[in-house]
């Protein structure tokens, strides 16, 4: 019980994202019977489109997106503020921080993390490691929808006796930016309405929210 | 008694176990989708 408590956040977030793609796979995998239908050809089993590029680039093309959001909502707040926004930093503390705010090398703390008390290349890594986890899911799930694309891409082309097309030229088709941007637009939007609606709105109790009672033009981190 | 392991408390094996999980299912989804379309499926 101790356990479930301590961790319950990631625990409802995986199992809403089992739920949410065991209800994709499904839901496509009817989708996809309903086309081939269409075209007078046999269902898929559904084991067979779990291994299809058909399903795999429905999935990676929101990965995708998702990663990105937070790395550059990461990146994005190391230099840029939002005054009275709980996700940002105050004005004024732009930048990457000094070693003794952020407790790296001389002023790491007892407990502080071994790569924070390194110096050189173990610092820099350590320092930057978020980022550069999210910046490659987001690189390789955009990869794989591009690979994916290509697949499905190919496939139709054989249906209607049109010749295929190689992965570069895909990287160049309507077909994958209408994917990655109709993405792109909507993680954008909800970032940047999420940094100002967090302003003036409140959510008590949440870690995303300031305190209900903070003024509207201090950010949470001025209440500590 | 809380049931729950305060700050204070130090690390647990639990946050380290939630970490590697979610490192696992980024890193098995990743290689699935990069693979499925490589061999042509």
């Amino acid at each position: 019980m101790r356990q479930l408590r301590d961790n319950a956040l990631s625990l409802v977030f995986g199992a809403l994202f089992v739920l949410a793609l065991a209800g994709q796979s499904v839901a496509g995998w009817f989708e996809n019977n309903e086309r081939l239908a269409q075209h007078g050809m046999p269902p898929q089993a559904f084991g067979a489109f779990l291994t299809s590029s058909e399903f795999v680039v429905d999935v990676a093309e929101n990965w995708q997106s998702e990663f990105l959001q937070f790395f550059l909502f990461i990146a994005a707040t190391i230099w840029f503020v939002q005054r009275g926004s709980p996700e940002s930093k105050k004005p004024g503390d732009e930048g990457p921080g000094t070693d003794k705010d952020q407790m790296v090398g001389e002023h790491a703390k007892p407990d502080s993390p071994s790569w924070a008390r390194a110096r050189g290349i173990r610092q820099t890594i350590f320092s930057n490691s978020l980022l550069l986890v999210m910046g490659t899911v987001f690189l390789l799930s955009w990869l794989a929808q591009s690979l994916a694309g290509t697949v499905v891409m190919n496939s139709e082309n054989a249906e209607h006796g049109q010749a295929p097309i190689s992965w570069v030229e895909y990287l160049g088709s309507p077909d994958f930016w209408n994917r990655t941007l109709q993405n792109w637009q909507s993680e954008f939007l909800a970032v940047g309405a999420m940094i100002a609606l967090s302003i003036f709105l409140r959510q008590r109790g949440s870690s995303e929210s300031k305190p209900v009672g903070l003024p509207h033009y201090a950010a949470a981190t001025e209440s500590e | 008694m809380a049931d729950f392991t305060p700050e204070e408390a130090g690390p647990r094996r639990g946050e380290a176990v939630v970490f590697w999980s979610w490192i696992a299912v980024l890193a098995v989804g990743l290689v699935y989708m990069i693979t499925i379309p490589l061999i042509g499926r």
